[in-house]
């Protein structure tokens, strides 16, 4: 299912497992000797005292793990703070840094109104692929809705910063080519006033002024972030679950990896119920026979799921994760699952 | 009629909130026909990015009203009904700089779509609006967006109809309800809900789903059975200690707790009806 891929994006609906076999791919690739990062976004506690620490962290963590030839790296995206170093590594000069970190509007965008974290996570995520020292980086990406919002980040940042839409509430002169554009800029610009107040539509302004210069920055950032993901070393699992929801949502990101040009290197159905045993008695007790009836109907009902799937990802290797009674409470728990992944 | 019906039927908003996958969305539409058949006219108003997805809603079948929530077009509609008097063309909201800047200053997205909310329930085309939210973070941030709005826009419209928005959302004819699994991270979700929403508005907490619980067989120990169904039975041990781990916790949220049973349907519509009928009598 993966090659040789240095970045190794998971995602997927949300509830699915994500963050399990990320960990679970980086245990292996650290056992087979790789020097490995893995970068989660929403981690359970559960998994982080699998890879022998309290609770995941912000800083890089190593894991300490006998079998592996390789070492093993974990760390937990804080976005909050990174859209500030954003700020910070593409301004200018510190005035302009300091003008922007304290506009009013800057601080609701990133403090009370949220909405910025993919910008984050997209922004971090750069950062520790362009770290040369590690060999393979997994990374676990958020539920899906937002995984599109992630992907999606860099362009739209780049198109707010794009030099038309900055120069317009800049007050530089717009091109004579695009008078039509103007006019219904005008227009907007009147009914922003009205909506939004004189005050804020100043203060935004005011921000759009001082961010001039780091839409360089951030469009250079944005082709940089699209060559990574496009990559031929990138690869892109899905892991999702057999229903019909989740099959519906699985289409949907297919064709929006596609649209972006990423590889979907493999699916991975995760918490499978297992089937019956072949040839079952037929107990006597009848609370028995109920309960292995109604395990027969719910692997049926999935089964038909597993189906569409198979048919709906026919060029993408398929692997199947069966449900286990076994908790992932260790390293070896972890790497036993990571072997269904990679051989 | 149970008391979850009893109450929903007294209110004009429910909002769904809870992690991505745990149901938000079929509890919806679950709670949509069973107030349909109470005699009500409900509508579902979702975030749907996956709307997008080629052929039919798999859900058409079921004939509930859907309100997709997008923000370019709320903004549109709140614009033109603000400037009732004004003649304003399309080419205005097909703006690239308008579009950009709704898309993409945070808190103006989430803004437009609480004022489309609650300007469908100031009017009287649909008894109940059932909000399936999306993810937790993107929960705090939908209700933080009417006071964030006032704080920006100091002055105008929006400044003003925020604070009825926060009103209406505060008030009796509104409902938050939490949904999750009996599992780990979706617990662990609706705890920072339950406790944190509090803080952001006064919003009324109703109902505590608990999605998914399996269903439960009196059966004897793994020796009385045959060896090959052993680890069957091992894989729902784990299943049931699991689930009665999560009512503990549930119930510590103290908010009345309502589990849905683990069905898995090869129909999605099906499911729905189910669970719609369960809805009824809890």
């Amino acid at each position: 299912m993966l090659g040789n891929e240095r970045l190794i994006l998971v995602g997927g609906p949300g509830g699915v497992g994500k963050t399990t076999v990320a960990a679970t791919l980086g245990v292996r690739l650290a056992e087979q000797g790789y020097k490995t990062l893995v970068l989660t976004v929403d981690p359970a506690q559960r998994l982080a005292q699998a890879l022998g620490f309290e609770k995941f962290s912000s800083e890089i963590q190593r894991v300490q793990g006998a079998e592996m030839k390789g070492e093993l790296y974990a760390t937990m995206l804080d976005t909050q703070r990174y859209f500030d170093r954003i700020i910070k590594k593409f301004a200018k000069s510190e005035v302009q840094k300091e003008k922007i970190l304290n506009n009013p509007i800057y601080r609701t965008m990133v403090e009370s109104l949220g909405g910025t974290h993919e910008y984050a996570a997209m922004e971090r995520l750069y950062e520790l692929a362009s770290d040369p020292s590690y060999d393979r980086i997994v990374v676990d990406t958020p539920p899906m809705q937002n995984a599109v919002d992630l992907l999606k980040a860099p362009q739209r940042l780049a198109a707010f910063m794009d030099n038309s839409v900055l120069r317009w509430f800049q007050g530089g002169a717009p091109s004579i080519s695009k008078r039509f554009f103007q006019t219904g800029t005008k227009l907007a610009m009147k009914l922003m006033r009205t909506l939004f107040g004189d005050e804020f539509l100043s203060s935004f302004e005011q921000l759009m002024t001082d961010f001039e210069g780091l839409q360089y920055g951030f469009q250079e950032r944005h082709r940089a972030v699209q060559r990574l993901l496009t990559d031929s070393n990138t690869a892109f699992l899905l892991v999702t679950y057999p229903s019909s929801e989740r099959h519906r949502e699985s289409l949907f990101f297919r064709d929006e990896l596609k649209n972006q040009e990423i590889q979907l290197k493999g699916v991975v159905l995760n918490r499978v119920e297992p089937a019956l045993p072949e040839n079952v008695a037929i107990p006597e007790n009848k609370e028995v026979a109920n309960w292995i009836e109604y395990h027969r109907r719910l692997h049926g009902m999935q089964k038909t799921w597993v189906e569409k799937f198979q048919s709906s990802f026919q060029d993408t290797p398929l692997r199947i994760i069966e449900l286990s009674a076994e908790p992932l409470h260790c390293l070896p728990s972890l790497s036993r699952l990571g072997a269904l992944l990679i051989s | 009629m149970g008391r979850f019906l009893d109450d929903t039927l007294q209110r004009k908003i429910i909002f769904f909130t809870g992690k991505g996958g745990v149901g938000k969305s079929t509890l919806c539409y679950a709670t949509a026909l069973a107030c349909r058949a109470a005699g009500r006219k409900p509508v579902v108003a979702v975030w749907d990015p996956f709307e997008s997805t080629p052929g039919t809603h798999p859900l058409d079948v079921l004939k509930v009203d859907r309100l997709r929530l997008d923000a370019l077009t709320c903004f549109k509609e709140y614009a033109l009904l603000t400037l009732k008097f004004e003649k304003v063309y399309d080419a205005v909201f097909d703006n690239q700089v308008l579009k950009t800047f709704i898309r993409t200053t945070p808190g103006v997205a989430d803004g437009v779509i609480a004022g489309k909310i609650w300007d469908v329930a100031q009017h009287n085309e649909y008894d109940t609006i059932l909000v399936d939210l999306p993810s937790t973070g993107h929960a705090f941030s939908f209700f933080k967006s009417p006071k964030g709005l006032r704080k920006v826009f100091t002055v105008g419209a929006i400044h003003r109809q925020a604070a009825q928005i926060c009103e209406y959302f505060e008030s009796d004819k509104t409902r938050v309800d939490f949904v999750s699994l009996p599992e780990e991270l979706p617990l662990t979700e609706a705890k920072v809900l339950v406790n944190g929403l509090k803080d952001v508005m006064a919003l009324n907490y109703g109902f505590f789903f608990l999605n998914q619980v399996a269903s439960r067989f009196g059966i004897p120990s793994a020796d009385a059975l045959p060896e090959n169904l052993r680890p069957l039975h091992a894989l729902y041990q784990a299943r049931w200690k699991n689930d009665d781990a999560a009512q503990t916790l549930a119930k510590s949220f103290e908010l009345p707790v309502i589990s849905l049973p683990l069905e898995v349907r090869g129909d999605y519509a099906d499911l729905i009806r189910e669970v719609a009928k369960t809805l009824e009598r809890v």
